[in-house]
């Protein structure tokens, strides 16, 4: 005897129907829930649990990482190289302006210079006191100069941060990103006369991060 | 009428007993965020990762470049006021460890002075072009940073000091 067979349904449609199907029965029959209903509430209600502890677990990383955690040492280091950098910039160009007597500039003001500027030239020509020629006098000098206030007029920019005389130690600005450092500065003549050391101290919470010296040559010791 | 062909009753609980539609719903779309959650956060935590150690070698490259540069005022300074023409001393291949800073040194890897130099005056530009290289290092614990600059010097001799430097200009 033949047996016609019903024509077996797609899959992913009759899954659809069938699922509407069950929805019905869930709601019409809920204490004949059956097995297979359960199952996949289950593995929905595990899931949503896994994907709400990964999600919440990714925002724990990103905040930590953006508040406390390694980018925003990344970040305060490099504003305090930059902050380095500007500073020394500063001394390097006020240095090429100092006691400047003819140079590229028709004019440069002697609040600038701190000696007469008569002429421009084609090179850079400076006026040397034979004083400030031995041992550490010239650096003494320069810095001198350099915290005047005086001096801040164009082609020179206020300097970054205020430059005392003598040796003490000066602070200087850092960003917000870097307000748990404290890097401060230190300036005194070099070992060799016509250069000035400038030595830079890093620290975080009292603990000395890194010591940086530094030398800035003065041009008019080469006309000593 | 109950239907009594086994066959049929084996087709009618087939589609239930397959994976269900809420467990493709789940496979397909709840996983997959949650793995994109998990994966961006490893991708950041990388990134940062790299940022910070980029961050630290360019911090101790820059101490070395401080310490090239450190070695070529120096060596500016002494020119001027130690170098004697007539006992030329070799400023070549010393290292010098800055003073203050016992992880800092520098060398001065090439230095020709002139022989004889140029004699200058006062108002003039007279004077050798000499070529420096300097090399600054700056160790870390086991790790050595290494930088070099390259400047170029006008050097000349003055008129009544014969067997001094003097460093003009420098670039």
């Amino acid at each position: 005897m033949t047996t016609i067979l019903p024509t077996l349904p797609n899959p992913s449609v009759t899954n659809t129907l069938q699922s509407q199907n069950r929805s019905n029965k869930f709601l019409k029959a809920i204490p004949k829930l059956n097995k297979y209903i359960g199952s996949s509430m289950i593995e929905l209600l595990i899931a949503s649990v896994v994907a709400l502890f990964a999600a919440s677990a990714a925002a724990q990383l990103i905040t930590n990482l953006n508040n406390s955690g390694l980018n925003r040492r990344a970040a305060a280091l490099s504003s305090i190289e930059v902050a380095i950098s500007n500073e020394v910039a500063w001394f390097q160009q006020y240095a090429v302006l100092w006691h400047m007597q003819a140079g590229p500039f028709k004019t440069l003001s002697p609040q600038i210079t701190q000696t007469d500027y008569y002429e421009q030239k084609n090179f850079n020509q400076y006026y040397t006191n034979p004083i400030d020629c031995e041992n550490t006098n010239m650096a003494v000098s320069f810095q001198q100069s350099a915290a005047n206030s005086l001096t801040y007029s164009s082609p020179m920019n206020k300097p970054p941060n205020p430059i005392p005389v003598g040796n003490s130690y000066q602070s200087v600005a850092l960003s917000a990103v870097a307000s748990d450092y404290k890097l401060v500065r230190k300036l005194e003549p070099g070992s060799v006369p016509g250069t000035l050391q400038i030595t830079y101290f890093l620290s975080k919470s009292g603990t000395p991060l890194f010591l940086r010296p530094l030398s800035i040559y003065l041009p008019a010791a080469g006309w000593c | 009428m109950g239907v009594s062909n086994p066959i049929l009753i084996a087709l009618r609980r087939r589609p239930e007993a397959a994976v269900s539609g809420e467990s493709g719903f789940v496979l397909i779309l709840v996983l997959p965020a949650a793995l994109m959650l998990i994966m961006t956060a490893l991708s950041l935590v990388s990134r940062s990762n790299s940022a910070t150690m980029s961050g630290s070698r360019e911090l101790r490259a820059k101490g070395a470049l401080m310490a090239a540069e450190y070695g070529f005022n120096q060596m500016m300074g002494l020119l001027n006021t130690e170098y004697d023409t007539s006992k030329p001393i070799s400023f070549v291949d010393n290292e010098n460890v800055i003073v203050g800073s016992p992880a800092s040194s520098y060398t001065i890897l090439s230095f020709n002075p002139p022989s004889p130099p140029v004699t200058c005056s006062d108002i003039s530009n007279e004077g050798n072009d000499v070529y420096v290289s300097i090399m600054g290092k700056l160790k870390v614990g086991s790790t050595t940073y290494t930088q070099v600059v390259n400047r170029s010097l006008r050097i000349c001799a003055p008129a009544d000091k014969p067997n001094q430097l003097r460093v003009r200009a420098f670039h």
